[in-house]
């Protein structure tokens, strides 16, 4: 995809020029640097850690990568929505600061000293200076990402139908479980239960006070276990999602705020991992990869739910709302 | 695919005119997906719960007509397991259409005991 093209160039060059940049900047400056050069502090107090300057380069050449990753991720599910370039921009441009002011900081505080320990003190102004210039570089990378325009896929354009004949009440129920979050959530549980009943032994082999950590671990798995199957049904109604072995009701779009519907494979890459994710491009109800029923409402939001044989789902979805338009 | 999926699209008539009572309403509409073969042999039918809940009938309801096909051998119960398709979309519609035959021979006023001679003797 183009667009995905353009964001791999925009990270690519942004971490090759920034490798490039930190050993340019820092190295001619090594003849004024101790040798090894201060590299932690605690508190605001002088240094009690050091390292070599390519130790300390290279760190800051990882610390660079791994900001340009995170940025290729946050952007890969929707490069060409505003607000995800935004967020993406805004980041790079944060993190770009924030190594060039934490290699500034280092070399600053090294800066013409004879032995790392002589090294000037990380005060507390240094770092607020630090994260207020981060947050400008934000600031600056939010408003350049603005730039451009708003583009996602567009729905595609004549929806498919179900006949309905008169008097006929049509419905769709469609399912979708995802085993390795049943596993998970009964994993999840049991550890969990288990650790609860241990941590209450009089003289178990757990600490008394774990029993609350364990007690998460339950909650955790009973909240994979609530999203790891779905029911959707489409009636008269519109579309309603039910999750969980109970069916707890969770989303329920009437029809007349519908626009339109389609089926599209998606994976949770894309919609940005597994469960329930809200995103730039839409909610969606991600338990496994693959067909998914999207829903685009009257006022342009999407909601997207993965389910086996979406296309009849939202073929029925669109000639009920069609005869009740009428 | 993660794990076992059931779809099913169900046609409801609800025809004003309709005077079969609604569990036999029911009953046809899942019969006509079996027979359209919107669901396939040993796929799962949604619990009874489900489809009452989309028919907008009473669970009840909705049980008395999952009953009614499996006496007629189009469904088959498994504890555990769900309801499951147990014929193919033909048997699907002749059950359909012996349904069809035994009402037009109630409208003409023959009995069933007749009916059955007339089926024997051809």
């Amino acid at each position: 995809m183009a667009t995905r093209r353009s964001l791999a160039l925009v990270t690519g060059v942004s971490a090759v020029t920034g490798a490039a940049l930190i050993p340019l900047v820092s190295l001619p400056l090594r003849d004024r640097l101790p040798d090894p050069i201060a590299t932690h502090w605690s508190g605001g107090g002088p240094p009690d850690g050091s390292g070599s300057l390519t130790a300390a380069l290279l760190i800051c050449c990882g610390m660079w990568a791994t900001i340009c990753a995170g940025a290729l991720v946050l952007g890969w599910s929707g490069w060409g929505r505003r607000a995800v370039r935004t967020r993406t921009v805004a980041s790079l441009f944060a993190g770009a600061v924030f190594t060039a002011g934490v290699l500034g900081l280092i070399l600053n505080a090294n800066l013409d000293r004879s032995s790392w320990r002589d090294a000037g003190g990380m005060g507390a102004g240094g770092i607020a200076l630090l994260l207020l210039a981060s947050a400008a570089g934000g600031l600056i990378g939010a408003l350049l990402g603005r730039v451009g325009a708003d583009s996602r896929e567009p729905a595609p354009g004549a929806p498919r139908r179900i006949r309905i004949g008169a008097g006929e009440r049509a419905v769709w129920i469609g399912y979708v479980h995802s085993r390795s979050m049943i596993l998970l959530g009964w994993a999840l549980t049991g550890l969990g239960a288990l650790g609860v009943l241990l941590a209450l032994v009089p003289a178990g082999p757990l600490p008394r006070s774990s029993w609350s950590g364990a007690l998460a671990l339950v909650i955790g798995g009973v909240a994979a276990l609530a999203l790891s199957s779905a029911r959707v049904t489409v009636d008269a109604r519109g579309l309603g999602i039910a999750a969980g072995p109970l069916r707890l009701p969770i989303r329920r779009i009437p029809l007349n705020r519908i626009g339109t519907a389609w089926a599209e494979d998606r994976s949770p890459a894309q919609a940005g991992g597994w469960g329930y994710r809200v995103g730039p491009a839409g909610t969606t109800m991600m338990l496994r990869g693959g067909e998914c029923l999207v829903v685009e409402n009257t006022g342009g939001r999407r909601f997207a739910v993965s389910v086996d044989d979406a296309e009849r789902g939202a073929s029925l979805l669109n000639s009920l709302r069609e005869s009740s338009a009428t | 695919m993660n794990g076992a999926s059931i779809i099913s699209i169900m046609l409801l008539r609800l025809a004003p005119g309709d005077p079969r009572p609604l569990h036999e309403q029911a009953a046809s509409a899942i019969r006509r997906a079996i027979t359209a073969g919107e669901v396939a042999p040993d796929e799962r039918i949604p619990p009874a719960r489900d489809l009452a809940q989309a028919l907008g009938i009473n669970p009840n309801t909705a049980l008395r007509a999952l009953r009614q096909l499996r006496e007629e051998g189009l469904l088959e119960f498994r504890r555990g397991r769900g309801i499951r398709v147990a014929a193919r979309p033909e048997d699907g519609h002749l059950v359909e259409r012996a349904r069809e035959l035994v009402a037009e021979a109630e409208r003409l006023g023959v009995s069933r005991a007749q009916l059955i001679t007339l089926i024997e003797g051809v």
